[in-house]
């Protein structure tokens, strides 16, 4: 089989050249919140975006607050009336499923909050260049410069939560490298335990 | 194909983690000592072929040469596919641990089926016909496994045919692409080393 078994080397070799991006093993969900607007879109890691999917919307306690789905560029957007964690959920129809959170301090402070027994935690924001009285919460600003600098500061993180997100599923070359060395290592394993077995009998 | 986490219902994953288990008795038992490499080389082929990505438009699918595999492995197609799945839900998130045996019995089942199936008719027919033969083994075999990954989605409640259509067009790229590559792959064999084909079991040698 040595003949065979170059070949398959020359194949493997190839698929890793070849395969620089990954496919459609799974969808991927990106949202973010900006006031009372979660935005996001959903794509399959290297390859298309997930057009018409269904996401569904629950807060954390469970229920389900809403349902919306991707347009025809895989992006959705929705406005929300409670100021809680959204868990969104994403079902593509064809075995591919994913979640992703929207955390509440992403969401604008106006909003009500969710839950009956959730404590109502305004935003603090400590005032800068004063060193005194760190431990007490300073008071919130007015709230328009409140809402304003969570507009500022989500708009500009966006760009890097993004690619932080897509660096994240980056398929690495050195865990396909690892992968092929546990296949050959659970391969020696076997014949080794294998043998092992055999050898008292003879 | 790689079912996620938390799509199918708790019948259907144990259904398909019984199927795996036994397909990987049958698949064990045949793997003597001479085999384990050739089912470590195509587990690897398999782990990397997945990563293989084409894109088809309105949707993009990878490669699985699930229809190889089987041709050249036979029932020890289901170790080489399990052990692959395993790692790409470990290292790469694709698919779940949940869903393992589903998957595995998704791809496997096909893979048994068309390599003995093909093995046989390799074997058998002029070697002219060998190209079409793997042609047919690897295409079929992804059509196969669509169907069976939609018949698990169903099984849960989702809608077999949105399911079936979702899969199939994305996998209608991928099924032309194995057929060749199991084709070609299946020609040089055939020249080389035709005793690495499988055999269906009445027809093994020793």
């Amino acid at each position: 089989m040595r003949k065979p078994a170059t070949f398959m080397k020359g194949c493997l070799l190839l698929a890793l050249f070849w395969g620089g991006a990954a496919g459609a093993h799974r969808v991927k969900l990106f949202a973010a919140g900006e006031g009372d607007r979660i935005s996001g879109y959903a794509y399959f890691p290297g390859g298309a975006r997930a057009k018409d999917c269904l996401i569904t919307v629950y807060a954390p306690d469970g229920a389900k607050l809403g349902e919306t789905r991707t347009d025809s560029k895989g992006e959705f957007s929705f406005r929300t009336d409670r100021h809680c964690d959204h868990r969104l959920v994403l079902d593509a129809g064809d075995g591919h499923r994913t979640e992703f959170t929207v955390s509440a301090d992403e969401l604008g402070p106006g909003l009500p909050v969710g839950g009956t027994d959730a404590p109502v935690t305004p935003p603090t924001i400590r005032p800068l260049g004063r060193r005194s009285a760190a431990a007490a919460p300073s008071p919130a600003p007015p709230g328009d410069l409140g809402k304003l600098l969570d507009r500022i500061l989500a708009r500009r993180l966006r760009p890097l939560e993004e690619r932080l997100d897509r660096y994240e599923d980056r398929v690495r070359w050195h865990d396909v490298i690892g992968g092929i060395g546990y296949i050959l290592g659970i391969a020696g394993l076997y014949v080794l335990l294998k043998s092992g077995r055999r050898s008292p009998a003879n | 194909m790689h079912i996620a986490e938390g799509v199918l219902s708790g019948p259907v994953v144990g259904a398909g983690a019984a199927l795996t288990v036994a397909g990987m008795a049958a698949g064990l038992r045949q793997m003597d000592m001479d085999r384990v490499p050739r089912v470590a080389v195509l587990a690897s082929t398999f782990f990397v072929a997945s990563l293989v990505h084409v894109p088809a438009g309105w949707s993009s699918a990878h490669l699985l040469l699930n229809g190889l595999t089987g041709l050249i492995l036979g029932w020890a197609a289901f170790p080489a596919i399990f052990v692959a799945l395993l790692l790409q839900a470990l290292l790469f998130n694709f698919g779940g641990l949940s869903t393992l045996g589903v998957n595995t019995a998704d791809m496997a089942i096909p893979a048994v089926v068309c390599g003995i199936v093909f093995g046989h008719a390799i074997h058998t027919a002029p070697i002219r016909w060998t190209f079409l033969l793997g042609f047919v083994c690897g295409s079929l075999a992804i059509v196969l496994a669509g169907l069976l990954t939609a018949t698990a989605l169903t099984l849960s409640g989702k809608g077999f045919r949105t399911a079936a259509e979702l899969i199939l067009a994305a996998h209608v790229p991928i099924a032309i692409i194995e057929g060749l590559v199991t084709g070609a792959v299946a020609t040089f064999i055939r020249r080389v080393r035709p005793e690495l084909f499988e055999r269906p079991p009445w027809r093994q040698e020793s």
